[in-house]
């Protein structure tokens, strides 16, 4: 890179607005390679769905590959929608403290909502 | 603060005149004054003048064209899956505590409204989802060239329209 263009603090830590490097790039993409056949599924799963009773979702949930394939999309779709906010937080939220607490709102929405719905899943599953 | 600012217009002054080199007074010159900014970096008026990067732009400058239309759909796309997701846990969620909880929910997910908003979820998954391959090919490197863009662009637009009404015909047993 030109280094004239780049800030001099910048030049010294050598990393851009994330301060983390091409992790958060490359973990959103993978996410998104695994969510291409995880929300097919889900959607089509969905679909089917009209006129569903309490007691039939609970039969759909509970089988198997119903278990597994949620247990896999849950956590992996809340996870890249995490990764998508943060990064519309950093592009548009310019007040360093207000970005950071943004985010770590994101983060105390996102994860108690995994934790529920693994749960749920899990029960529904064993029981 | 003085040194700081002789240093910059020196720094300054000699990059105009030649580049600078490993060896080169200025790029001396340049070091020093990269040293100094660090140390003043938390001072308000440094920070204010620190960088010398052109910015882009901004969006109203630019005519409306599909590419860039495309792109900030997707974002807002994004966010709006992103409640979604949310949304999806409470529903397992309501489905593991009782059956009156499931019940009211489904009330809620099945009026007008909701039926509106599972549209819009529904349309905005396949619109991110096939927008998203479109990424993944610029990724490696595919699908740069100008007709390129704009032929996966319509054919995004295209096919994410046309597996919504696949999927909510097949759903209300139409198809």
């Amino acid at each position: 890179m030109n280094e004239k263009l780049q800030s001099t603090y910048g030049q010294v830590t050598g990393l851009g607005s994330a301060k983390e490097g091409t992790t958060h790039w490359l973990v959103q993409r993978i996410s998104a390679v695994a969510l291409i056949p995880l929300s097919l599924w889900f959607v089509i799963s969905v679909a089917n769905m009209e006129n569903y009773t309490h007691h039939d979702v609970l039969i759909w949930l509970s089988r198997p590959i119903t278990t597994i394939l949620m247990l896999l999309y849950i956590p992996t779709a809340l996870y890249h929608g995490y990764l998508g906010i943060k990064v519309i937080l950093e592009d548009y939220v310019h007040n360093e403290g207000t970005k950071i607490g943004c985010i770590i709102a994101a983060k105390f929405i996102f994860i108690p909502a995994g934790v529920m719905a693994v749960w749920a899943i899990l029960k529904v599953s064993f029981s | 603060m003085q040194i700081l600012r002789l240093c910059r217009n020196i720094y300054k002054l000699s990059s105009y005149t030649f580049s600078p080199s490993k060896h080169s007074i200025s790029h001396l010159t340049f070091q020093f004054a990269q040293i100094l900014n660090i140390i003043t970096y938390n001072n308000k008026k440094t920070r204010i003048m620190k960088s010398k990067r052109p910015l882009s732009p901004h969006l109203q400058i630019y005519k409306p064209q599909l590419t860039s239309m495309l792109s900030i759909t997707h974002r807002a796309t994004g966010i709006f899956l992103s409640f979604g997701a949310l949304a999806l846990c409470l529903w397992i969620f309501s489905t593991a505590i009782n059956i009156e909880t499931y019940n009211n929910v489904t009330i809620l997910i099945t009026s007008g409204f909701g039926k509106l908003v599972l549209f819009g979820l529904t349309f905005s998954l396949f619109y991110h989802l096939c927008n998203g391959i479109r990424h993944l090919f610029w990724d490696i490197g595919r699908g740069f060239e100008l007709p390129d863009a704009y032929f996966s662009g319509w054919l995004v637009v295209g096919s994410s329209i046309t597996f919504t009404l696949i999927v909510w015909a097949f759903g209300l047993k139409i198809l």
